[in-house]
C-alpha cells in the first residue's frame, strides 16, 4: 500500500481494528501527505457532523411529536484527540523503506474497460477480451 | 442499551421520523422531496411492519429508507438503470428557505450542503448515514447492501470530494 | 413496438450525408437497450499475429455480461454507466468511473447504410470512412439494433479485426445484475494534465486521478479510443515483444481486439491501451513523453533509496 488511503476515513470514525491502527500510524511516521490528510478530512467530517438538526415540517406526520432523539451516536471516539496523536507519531523518526510497486495489466484493462463503457460505440464493438487470451491457444 | 422495538407505525414516525426527514432533507437539499421522502417511507414501513421479522429494527429501516430515496432517483432519471446510477441525480438546492427550516442561514452550511448535493449519489448517501444519521460502517453496509470495505472506500472518496468543492 | 418503428425510421430517414452519424448514434443507443445473447468471435491480424477469442455476451436492462467459454470461471460485466466488473474464481474486482459529458468531434463519415442479411435477420451496413478510407464496417440487426459484426480496417484497407456473433439469440437472458462491490471508483478531475488535449486526430475526453497516484487520460476520435496512464509504478505486461519507433523502445501486447503498450520515464510508468489499429500507433505514442530505456525508473529509485 503506498497511501494510507481510506484507514484515514476509517480512523477518524473508530472503525479500525486495532492492528489496522498500528499499520496507520507505521505509515504516519513516515508520510507527511498523509498525516495532512488526516487533519483535512477531520474538518470535513466535522463540517457534515455540524450540519444543523432540522425540525419536521409542521403537519407532515401529525402523530410525530418532538421526542428528542440524539442524532449522532457517541460511540466513544475521541476524534479531538487524534491530532494530538499524529504530532507525536511525526515526531518519531523512521527509516522510509520505499518500494517500487509493478502495476498488472488487470488494473489497466479495468480503468479503461470502464471508461470505455461510457463510450456510444461500446458494446460488442468494443468488449474488453484481453482477460481471456491466455487461456486459448 | 434497550430500547423496545416499535411496534405501530405511528410509533415508528413517532421516534424516527425527524431522522429520516433529516437524512431525506441532506441527501436532496430541499424540503419538498424530502418531506415525499418521508411519507413514502412511512408507507412502506406501514406495509411492510405486518411482516417483519424480529432482527436488527434500525437495519431494517434504513434499508427502506434508502432505498425509497434511491427509488426515487431511478425516476428522475431516464436512463436505462445502471447498477450505480450518477449524472442525473442532482437535487437543486431550495431557491428560498421555507418556514420548517428553523437554522440560520449561515454560509457555512449552505456550502457544506451544496458539496454534499455535488456528490455522486452512493458517496452521498454513504456520508450522510455515517455523519448525519450516525449509523456504524457495519449499519451502513447491511442498509446500502455492500461489503463494509466499499462503505469504508465511499466515505473516504466521498469525504475527499467534499474537501475539493469545500476549498 | 419502439424498436419496430426505429428500424422504419433508419429505412426513411437516412439521408445523405447531413446525419454524419447521427442515426448511427441513435442506433448505437438502441443497441445498449437490446436484450440478446451472443456468441462472439473477435479475431484480429496483428503485427506479432493472430490473435482470437471467442466470448459469450448476454445483454440485458443495459448490462452486458462476457464469459469465456474456455474458462467459466473468468466473467466480465460491464453496465453502460460506466463500471466494469471483473470475476476470476472468487477474486472480484471492479471500477467504476464518470465521464464528463464531453463527445468527440467524430473524425468519420457514416453512409446511408445498406440493407443486408446476416445470420438469418435483417441488418443493415453501415460503413465509417475516415480521409477517404473505410475504416470500420458495422452491421446492425434491424430489429433489436444489436452490433452483429464489427470490422475494422488499416489504413491500406486490410482488416485489422473482426468480431462477429457466431450464434444469436433474441430471447432475453436471465441474469443476476451483477453485485458492484467496487474496489475502484473514479470521477473525472479537472486536472492540469501534461497529457495533451489532441493527439494524433484523437480527443482528450476525460482524465482522472486515483488514490494510487494513477493518472489516466482516455481518447477518442470518434470510434477508436485509448486511455494513456501515467503511475508511479512500473507497468509490467506479460507476454509481449519490444517494438521500436524512431530509436524509442517499448514493449508492446496484443490481445484480441486491444493493444497494450508499456514504457517507462523518469518520473514512472506510463501505459497505453486501446483498440485504434496499428497504422495509428506511431503517431500517438509521438505525443506521449519518451521512453528513457527500461529500466531507468527502477536505477533512479535504487540510487535514491538504496
Amino acid at each position: 500500500m503506498n497511501h494510507a488511503g481510506e484507514l484515514i476515513s476509517a480512523y477518524l470514525d473508530g472503525e479500525l481494528a486495532g492492528s489496522e491502527v498500528d499499520q496507520l500510524f507505521g505509515h504516519l511516521a513516515s508520510c507527511g501527505k498523509c498525516a495532512a490528510e488526516i487533519q483535512e478530512l477531520q474538518s470535513v467530517r466535522s463540517a457534515v457532523r455540524s450540519l444543523p438538526v432540522l425540525e419536521l415540517p409542521p403537519g407532515l406526520i401529525p402523530e410525530a411529536d418532538a421526542e428528542l432523539i440524539p442524532l449522532h451516536r457517541n460511540r466513544g471516539f475521541l476524534v479531538g484527540a487524534a491530532a494530538a496523536v499524529v504530532v507525536v507519531v511525526i515526531a518519531i523518526a523512521a527509516i522510509f523503506t520505499p518500494s517500487a510497486a509493478t502495476i498488472s495489466v488487470e488494473e489497466l484493462n479495468s480503468r479503461y474497460g470502464a471508461r470505455a463503457s461510457l463510450d456510444p460505440a461500446f458494446g460488442p464493438a468494443k468488449v474488453v477480451a484481453p482477460y481471456f487470451s491466455d487461456v486459448l491457444e | 442499551m434497550t430500547e423496545s422495538v416499535p411496534f405501530t407505525w405511528e410509533e415508528v414516525a413517532r421516534v424516527y421520523g425527524r431522522k429520516i426527514y433529516n437524512f431525506a432533507y441532506r441527501l436532496t437539499g430541499n424540503s419538498d422531496d424530502a418531506s415525499d421522502l418521508v411519507q413514502e417511507v412511512l408507507l412502506r414501513v406501514r406495509k411492510g411492519l405486518a411482516s417483519y421479522q424480529p432482527g436488527s429494527f434500525e437495519g431494517w429501516l434504513w434499508r427502506i429508507t434508502r432505498n425509497a430515496f434511491l427509488d426515487d432517483v431511478r425516476r428522475r432519471n431516464r436512463r436505462p438503470t445502471a447498477p450505480l446510477p450518477d449524472e442525473v441525480d442532482r437535487w437543486e438546492l431550495a431557491s428560498s428557505p421555507s418556514a420548517d427550516t428553523e437554522y440560520s442561514r449561515i454560509s457555512i452550511g449552505d456550502d457544506v450542503q451544496k458539496a454534499l448535493l455535488g456528490l455522486p449519489v452512493e458517496f452521498r448517501e454513504a456520508v450522510v448515514l455515517c455523519d448525519i444519521v450516525g449509523l456504524s460502517y457495519e449499519e451502513i453496509a447491511q442498509a446500502v447492501a455492500v461489503p463494509v470495505g466499499t462503505v469504508r472506500s465511499r466515505i473516504h472518496r466521498g469525504r475527499k470530494l467534499l474537501r475539493e468543492s469545500l476549498t | 413496438m419502439r424498436r419496430t418503428i426505429a428500424a422504419v425510421a433508419v429505412l426513411v430517414l437516412v439521408p445523405a450525408s447531413t446525419a454524419l452519424g447521427a442515426d448511427l448514434d441513435e442506433l448505437l443507443d438502441e443497441s445498449r437497450e437490446a436484450s440478446y445473447s451472443a456468441e462472439q468471435v473477435i479475431s484480429c491480424s496483428t503485427p506479432d499475429g493472430v490473435r482470437d477469442a471467442v466470448v459469450y455476451l448476454s445483454q440485458v436492462g443495459g448490462e452486458l455480461h462476457v464469459t469465456a467459454p474456455v474458462d467459466p470461471d473468468v466473467e466480465v460485466a460491464s453496465g453502460y454507466g460506466g463500471w466494469t466488473l471483473v470475476r476470476e474464481g472468487s477474486v472480484v474486482s471492479s471500477t467504476n468511473v464518470q465521464g464528463t459529458e464531453e463527445v468527440p468531434q467524430s473524425r468519420y463519415l457514416v453512409d446511408d447504410g445498406s440493407e443486408t442479411e446476416y445470420l438469418g435477420r435483417q441488418a443493415i451496413s453501415y460503413q465509417m470512412i475516415g480521409e477517404g478510407v473505410v475504416r470500420a464496417e458495422l452491421v446492425i440487426d434491424a430489429e433489436l439494433g444489436a452490433l452483429l459484426k464489427v470490422a475494422t480496417f488499416g489504413e491500406d484497407g486490410d482488416v485489422y479485426c473482426e468480431r462477429r456473433f457466431i450464434a444469436f439469440d433474441s430471447e432475453p437472458p436471465t441474469f443476476s445484475q451483477a453485485s458492484s462491490g467496487s474496489e475502484v471508483e473514479l470521477s473525472a478531475s479537472v486536472l492540469d494534465s501534461d497529457l495533451p488535449e489532441t493527439l494524433a486526430g484523437f480527443e482528450r475526453l476525460d482524465v482522472y486521478e486515483d488514490e494510487a497516484g494513477f493518472v489516466f487520460a482516455y481518447y477518442s476520435d470518434g470510434f477508436f479510443s485509448f486511455a494513456v496512464f501515467e503511475t508511479p509504478a512500473v507497468v509490467t505486461l506479460d507476454e509481449g515483444s519490444t517494438t521500436t519507433f524512431a530509436g524509442r523502445v517499448y514493449a508492446r501486447s496484443f490481445s484480441p481486439g486491444q493493444v497494450t503498450f508499456a514504457w517507462e520515464t523518469r518520473q514512472g510508468g506510463m501505459a497505453m491501451v486501446g483498440d485504434l489499429p496499428p497504422d495509428m500507433h506511431e503517431a500517438v505514442l509521438d505525443g506521449l513523453p519518451s521512453p528513457q530505456g527500461p529500466g531507468i525508473f527502477q536505477r533512479l529509485w535504487r540510487n535514491l533509496f538504496g
